[in-house]
């Protein structure tokens, strides 16, 4: 559509050309000074014209959402704008933001309009013709042959029907009650049972047949109301139950409410087990004020890019950037030094090292580290927790705490025996000395304490024994000595000069902020790493002060920005969690808590990607044995439905779920703007409105900046027959009260009644005036643009910019840990267990080329069990769980046996500044540029679209494998259990999903460390069918909207699920993500199992020739002028070199 | 052939056409160093200008991985080559003759216009027509680095004992991103090169356009245009190029009520490395004294922003701040001799310039004027060798007619707001 406006443009240029043809020939002087008739110019001022704009929000799945112009012309959305509207954004108090945030939006927003119009938006809801067929013949019960029958086995090779809405809805309410009936009560146990589930996630089901109806909302932020709020369909299905089994509130179940963050791999994992908070980071603006910026394993360039400026402008300010990577990335390029270091979380040790350089050169902050740290907590040396007051002192009874401490006034709700007082050696009267979790910073000055650092101390307990119990500062000074400079350079390969150079650093420039994102989280010892990036920093008193502190970015996952509490209301669970049988029907009320009842439960997506099955491993010491947390337990899967999430497409270990896993799943609906991979592989397709199209209300904010967002109602008519989001749910719910003849489903929605826009009004009234950033605002004075832009208005964190532990620092209230303070050390006895008390430098389980998952240290406080796993042990679930302890001199030597069969390649994939992870990916503009060989003509016929995937690779390496640069090549990853179990080269899916992608050499790439550009369009049956069949070799499905970014295979193709033990324990203590609630254990998206990705080795073979019609070399390499171009002539070295000038001095 | 006086060289210059001058010019500022590579601007330009049939291959905005990127690919690599090959080893630049008229030194060189006569070329400029093949993969080469001497490392790692050593001042393995539009050069290539005369250079604003429907797709434009910036559409047989997008310039845009309007390439930046203005040449065509203008204090009182390949001799009208890191050779090579003064200027900017570069991309106005009223210092440090002190200063932009249109501060202001908004989050 867009076309044709310029195709209105062409037409004319043509026809003035036409008409200028017959006029005589103007006489021009000279064209620098006069040109005689310029009328011809009108043709540009015509082709810039609009009619009218509007203003929405780009929501993507990043950290932004930016509120764009769009400009509409004959109805048609043309192009887009930043709004440049920030400076005039206020809140409830006046205070205003600035322009300096002018302007925020990136590429994709620019390009929007080509996938709102383009070939692959979903334009009406589909159903899979084998799965209609299930639902007309009555839903039969899916055994094995039924599953073959109604093609749950090979949905890849189904085909599609347009339905109506109406119908539409019919087939999802009626497919939910038969998925309800099948697995609900004892015959649906016994049918699981047999069906092969673990018993622990049978049991899990509580018998209800809703818990195996998994929701996926997008990432939190992502359209709250239209996305998020599929979550409220998981805790209604307990009405489904509530019929099914005949029970009433209270004894009833809901559905499963799937993770986004962890999921992704997106959350950093490590920072409950420091702080207790789901994630620290900070409003961008707070890089004003930081002096140090670290970016660690992070590319804020790429993956920041509307508020990248406020990194990039530190090195106008009197700043140091540093750049700690594997390869040479663009924030190395404005970067002070770049410090290189081993791919594969080798940079625990960097940390550890430089920690070791502050605390033997005297950079220590004492006065922060007795203060906030708990490195003055006294820990027992025989069992290795923390001392209590009562191991000593009979009959102890925790200290109260200050009535109007941040703990009793704040938290309340609280069990104090789960935060029993701890015990430091008090320097004034030299004992031991009970603090309480207030006792932070001028608090516990104000008591006269002043603990000891230093020092061993004897302890009589209370059973008469003596033990020696030490400061952990103690215990520190010996575990450190693992980390020695020459040790630290051999584990991590920094140089050492940029070491020390680092921890000076830190250690004398104020404040300092360190980076990280997905390029850490997505490995399997991210915990390990996040908890080790606070150690110099707690070390030198960087957590806290503006400017400061450790923070990781990667996805859109706030939650908290709606957070509720018990003295501004329910916040986000007024709508997730809102009590089905008891909601509140005057729409013009809000929702208090006691109208919160969560029937649903949260659940981690990995469990489903881990075959759906829990960590449990049958160990050679006490064999069967669950890893897998109580609070964490997953149930089976047999109902899917998703919203603005490509959640199969970008699944790890993708062809084992699709060709393997759901073979089980009785019903996938996919809601989404696009025929995305995920669509490929599912039941039933719904179509909504993209943002541009909103009917009704929707709300958005970031984790980067405080604008908070409500558009829509004013942008262009839905360009095809699709509707809001929320009417998707809203009208569902309608039909399951139909179906089921019970109006409880529609009541729950009445909050949803009458007509856009105002129909999401009262829900975003009653999530975001009850939450602790959204209290006293009045919703239509922000519509009415009361603070600014229109539906525009600042979140009332406590500070602008947000800045998550200033309060801490600055008013001396308790980090959310057990003891208050921020924890360089953690003794939950799942982490004494499997060695991880300490923060330790331990290689990964399968990403590195040592014994995999070995622990490097000789710290006699680090006493893992390995449960009797040998160390030739293979099996991924018993390399997940084997805790091996050794010092370095040892490890060194170790190999592992995967690096042996030749698997030496490290694949990072990092999101593409062209993509919002799979969004966009093959938009094409953006895959024209997202890559080495866009070419919209498509030159070279074997392109499987307007550009294609690469691997970024060391040329040398290259040149060893004899693959030229722009060659295609395989790259394979274990074949034990990948692309997936049981593949056999005969097998025709085992070619749809063998990765082949195209070569570039690119010399900021060592020789281990290859570079794929995450979240791809995968390959499909369909489009390997396409790309092999059709004359234009595009590998672009025949019969779906589909196209793929590869020949064959995808991203996933070489990746596989891992369940990180230490994500799933019951003990942890932390902040619940969207409540002013402590937790233990479990919760979604805060204490799960995070997707781990990166974690695995690849090869690489040559499969053709890079040049056109696969001979010879890729043309541009023909020139001479690319990197190390067999073919390179002087000319090349004098422009590389800057030779062609000299200047004379 | 005539001689026109060309600032950026310091002397005189063989053009075609006798030297004539706008009476203002457009101008822009890219500051190398902030760009993130994004390719907003990119996808601003094409969803406005070439977003129809025949116009695929057409991207009048990229941003370029420097040195192996390129669009079209190698295009400098190749000028640079042509330069040298007709008059090898003597394009050299004399900074002993820097002058209050030739402020970079002067350009003992040939230019693209008097390469021609060194060869025995019947042409206005060397050049080349760019193949098809050349024309593909936009973003060439992104991301890639140089750096021999470390790729060669099979150690698995950059690191290690002896390590690279990508540190300032200069980074052994680097790479740096390089923002290309029309120039709309005071001695424009495509101009000179035109048979028909159907380039002309507008008196309003200097803006280089191609008259649309004079056009005969000659390709003459294509050749000896050394930016390769105008661009051939085979669907229609003309060219077409980079239009400063006019309308804004000319203020027809309503949603500024008037106010002339940035390009929808510097409007897009979000890396807010642009900034783009118009600068008033006076009478004897050199560029009026303006430090109050944005374009003017940044290019000609500070030279902190220098021109891309001045030794090309178009006196291009887009100025760029070298990035920091890149090996100093060849940001010369790129930008001239103003490349140590510019980064020495730029590391540690004094309150001005830290103001001026405060202004980038808070508006989408065009700003004609700035003033800075001071603010208290907030911060101070010894960086790159040099003490360096912060002022919270007020930074005001002006439009034409004097009037306020944005103001911004140094320092991003802090807010504490009451114990209920909690700031756990």
């Amino acid at each position: 559509m867009q076309v044709s406006a310029g195709v209105a443009t062409a037409m004319a240029l043509t026809s003035k050309k036409v008409g200028a043809q017959l006029k005589p020939v103007v006489k021009v002087g000279n064209p620098l000074e006069a040109y005689p008739d310029r009328r011809w110019e009108e043709v540009y001022r015509d082709q810039y014209k609009y009619e009218r704009s509007f203003t929405y929000c780009c929501s993507p799945n990043d950290t932004h959402q930016c509120r764009v112009r769009g400009f509409v012309r004959n109805g048609i959305l043309m192009r887009i704008e930043q709004n440049y509207d920030h400076h005039k954004v206020r809140d409830l108090y006046g205070n205003q933001a600035d322009a300096a945030w002018n302007p925020r939006m990136c590429l994709r927003g620019m390009t929007f309009p080509r996938r709102a119009y383009g070939p692959y938006r979903n334009k009406y809801p589909m159903i899979r013709v084998g799965w209609k067929q299930w639902a007309d013949d009555g839903f039969p019960y899916l055994d094995k042959e039924n599953r073959e029958k109604y093609k749950f086995t090979s949905r890849g090779t189904d085909e599609f029907v347009r339905m109506t809405w109406d119908q539409t809805f019919t087939y999802l309410a009626k497919g939910h009650v038969a998925v309800g009936k099948a697995y609900s009560g004892a015959r649906g146990a016994q049918r699981l049972k047999n069906e092969g589930y673990q018993p622990e996630m049978i049991e899990a089901m509580g018998g209800s047949g809703s818990r195996v109806m998994k929701y996926r909302g997008g990432m939190g932020l992502l359209g709250v109301v239209g996305k998020y709020g599929i979550y409220r369909l998981a805790n209604m299905v307990a009405l489904l139950d509530a019929i099914i089994r005949g029970r009433g509130p209270g004894k009833v179940l809901g559905g499963r409410a799937w993770s986004n963050y962890t999921w992704h791999g997106d959350q950093a994992p490590g920072h409950s087990w420091t702080h207790g908070m789901q994630t620290s980071d900070i409003d961008f603006a707070d890089h004003r004020y930081a002096k140090l910026t670290i970016q660690w394993g992070k590319n804020l360039i790429e993956n920041k890019m509307p508020e990248a400026h406020w990194y990039t402008e530190i090195m106008e300010r009197g700043g140091t950037l540093v750049s700690i990577a594997p390869e040479y990335n663009p924030p190395a390029t404005k970067a002070d030094y770049w410090v290189p270091v081993r791919a594969g979380l080798s940079d625990i040790a960097l940390f550890l090292g430089c920690a070791k350089i502050i605390m033997d050169e005297g950079l220590v902050d004492v006065n922060f580290v007795k203060e906030y740290t708990d490195m003055p907590l006294l820990v027992r040396t025989d069992t290795l927790m923390r001392l209590h007051p009562d191991d000593f002192i009979p009959g102890y009874r925790n200290q109260d705490l200050p009535k109007d401490g941040f703990t009793t006034k704040w938290m309340k709700n609280f069990n104090r025996d789960k935060m029993p007082d701890f015990v430091v050696w008090d320097a004034n009267t030299d004992k031991p000395v009970a603090i309480t979790r207030e006792d932070i910073g001028s608090k516990m000055k104000k008591k006269n304490i002043d603990p000891v650092l230093d020092g061993v101390f004897d302890i009589k307990l209370v059973s008469g024994k003596t033990i020696p119990v030490m400061p952990l500062y103690e215990m520190y000074k010996v575990h450190l000595k693992d980390y020695d400079i020459d040790t630290t350079n051999q584990i991590c390969h920094a140089p050492k000069d940029l070491i020390v150079r680092l921890a000076r650093d830190i250690g004398t420039i104020m404040p300092v902020e360190i980076h990280y994102g997905e390029g850490i989280n997505h490995y399997f010892h991210a915990t390990m790493h996040n908890r080790a990036s606070y150690v110099p920093l707690m070390l030198t008193g960087n957590v806290g002060p503006k400017g400061s502190g450790s923070h990781t970015w990667a996805g859109n996952y706030k939650a908290g920005n709606y957070q509720g509490s018990h003295w501004s209301g329910p916040g986000f669970a007024a709508m997730v969690a809102e009590d089905p049988f008891n909601p509140v029907m005057d729409i013009a009320k809000n929702t208090d808590w006691a109208n919160v009842k969560g029937y649903l439960k949260g659940e981690e997506v990995s469990y489903w990607a881990h075959r759906d099955k829990a960590l449990i491993v049958n160990t050679p010491r006490y064999g069967r044995k669950v890893f897998t947390g109580r609070s964490h337990m997953p149930c089976p899967t047999k109902l899917v439905w998703f919203v603005n999430v490509n959640v199969i497409n970008n699944a790890k270990w993708f062809y084992e779920l699709v060709f393997n896993t759901n073979n089980n799943v009785d019903m996938i609906v996919a809601q989404d703007i696009e025929f995305t991979g995920s669509c490929e592989y599912s039941d039933i397709v719904l179509a909504p409105n993209c943002w541009a199209e909103f009917e009704s209300y929707e709300i958005t904010s970031a984790c980067s900046n405080p604008f908070h967002q409500i558009w829509g109602g004013t942008g262009i008519k839905p360009i095809f027959d699709t509707i809001d989001d929320n009417l998707i749910h809203r009208q569902f719910a309608r039909r399951l009260a139909e179906v089921t003849g019970d109006k409880r489903f529609s009541d729950y929605m009445k909050v949803y009644e009458g007509e856009a826009p105002n129909r999401t009004k009262a829900m975003i009234r009653r999530l975001f005036t009850t939450s602790t950033t959204g209290m006293g605002y009045n919703i239509d004075d922000i519509i009415n643009g009361k603070y600014g832009e229109p539906g525009c208005c600042l979140l009332l964190f406590r500070t602008y910019p947000r800045s998550p532990f200033w309060e801490m620092y600055t008013e001396s209230k308790p980090y959310y840990t057990p003891n208050g303070r921020i924890q360089f050390y953690n003794d939950e006895p799942e982490a004494i267990e499997w060695g991880e008390n300490f923060i330790v430098h331990r290689e990964g389980p399968e990403a590195t080329p040592y014994l995999p998952n070995v622990i490097v240290s000789t710290n006699p406080y680090i006493r893992p069990d390995d449960y009797g796993i040998p160390e030739d042990e293979q099996d991924p679930d018993l390399r997940h769980v084997r805790n091996i302890k050794k010092p370095w001199s040892a490890v060194r030597t170790t190999k592992n046996f995967l690096w042996e069969k030749g698997y030496r390649f490290y694949c990072v994939t990092p999101k593409s500044r062209h993509t919002a992870h799979s969004s966009w990916a093959t938009t094409d503009w953006n895959m024209i540029w997202n890559n080495n060989f866009g070419d919209p003509y498509r030159m070279d016929k074997r392109s499987p679209g307007v550009g294609e995937w690469q691997v970024h690779m060391n040329p040398f390496l290259c040149k060893d494998l004899g693959i030229n640069d722009g060659d295609y090549i395989y790259c394979d990853a274990n074949p034990a259990d990948r692309p997936y179990m049981g593949w056999k080269p005969s097998d025709p899916r085992y070619k749809v999903a063998r990765l082949m992608l195209r070569a570039k050499y690119n010399p900021a790439y060592p020789y281990h460390t290859t570079m794929m550009k995450h979240a791809t369009w995968a390959s499909t049956e369909r489009t390997v069918k396409a790309h092999e069949e059709r004359p234009d070799g595009r590998a672009m499905s025949m019969t779906t909207p589909y196209q793929s970014n590869f020949r064959y295979g995808g991203q996933q193709s070489i990746t596989r699920s891992w369940l990180m033990p230490m994500h799933q324990t019951d003990s942890l203590f932390h902040k619940a993500k969207s409540k002013m609630k402590f937790k233990h254990g479990y919760e979604a998206d805060n204490h799960a199992v995070n997707a781990v990705p990166k974690e695995t080795l690849v090869k690489f073979s040559k499969a053709e020739d890079g040049g056109l019609h696969g001979k010879g070399l890729w043309e541009p390499v023909r020139t001479g002028y690319t990197p190390e171009s067999p073919l390179k002539d002087r000319f090349a070295e004098m422009y590389l070199a800057g030779q062609y000038i000299r200047v004379k001095i | 052939m005539p001689e026109v006086y060309n600032w950026q060289l310091g002397r005189k210059a063989t053009y075609v056409y006798e030297e004539k001058h706008p009476k203002e010019q457009f101008t822009f500022v890219f500051n190398t160093n902030r760009c993130i590579a994004c390719q907003t601007c990119t996808m601003a330009h094409k969803s406005t200008w070439t977003f129809s049939k025949g116009q695929e291959y057409m991207w009048w905005n990229n941003v370029e991985t420097k040195p192996y990127g390129g669009y079209p690919q190698f295009w400098d690599w190749k000028i640079l080559k042509m330069l040298e090959q007709s008059n090898p080893g003597q394009n050299v630049w004399n900074v002993r003759k820097t002058s209050n008229k030739a402020i970079h030194g002067v350009y003992e060189g040939v230019t693209i216009f008097e390469a021609p006569a060194k060869i025995g070329l019947n042409q206005q400029a060397i050049g080349y027509v760019p193949t098809d093949e050349e024309w593909r993969f936009p973003n060439f080469g992104e991301d890639t680095a140089h750096g021999r001497e470390f790729t060669q490392s099979r150690e698995g790692t950059f690191g290690g004992d002896n390590g690279t050593k990508s540190v300032l001042p200069e980074h052994k393995i680097w790479f740096f991103y390089l923002q290309r539009i029309c120039n709309h050069c005071t001695y424009p290539g495509c101009l000179a090169a035109c048979p028909r005369k159907a380039i002309y250079k507008r008196q309003e604003d200097g803006i280089v356009l191609i008259d649309q429907s004079r056009c005969r797709g000659y390709k003459k434009c294509v050749e000896q245009c050394p930016y390769k910036k105008p661009m051939f559409r085979g669907t229609t047989r003309i060219s077409e190029k980079c239009i400063a997008c006019y309308p804004r310039i000319e203020g027809l845009d309503p949603l500024t009520e008037g106010d002339q309007m940035e390009t929808r390439c510097m409007a897009a930046c979000v890396g807010k490395i642009r900034l783009q203005g118009l600068v008033k040449i006076g009478s004897n065509g050199e560029w009026a004294h303006d430090p109050d203008n944005p374009q003017y204090y940044l290019i000609r009182d500070r030279k902190v922003a220098l021109p891309l390949y001045p030794q090309l001799g178009t006196e291009p009208n887009g100025y760029y701040v070298p990035s920091r890191h890149v090996p100093r050779a060849y940001s010369q090579q790129m930008f001239g001799p103003g490349v140590d003064h510019s980064i020495d200027q730029y590391m540690v900017p004094d309150r001005d310039l830290l103001g001026v570069l405060q202004l980038f991309r808070t508006t989408q106005r065009i700003i004609f004027k700035w003033k800075r009223e001071p603010g208290p210092k907030i911060f101070e440090t010894n960086i790159h060798g040099k003490k360096f002190e912060m002022f919270n200063d007020t930074i005001i932009g002006f439009n034409r007619k004097g009037k306020e249109i944005i103001r911004v501060t140094v320092e991003e202001p802090f807010y504490v707001r009451p114990e209920e908004n909690v700031g756990a989050i």
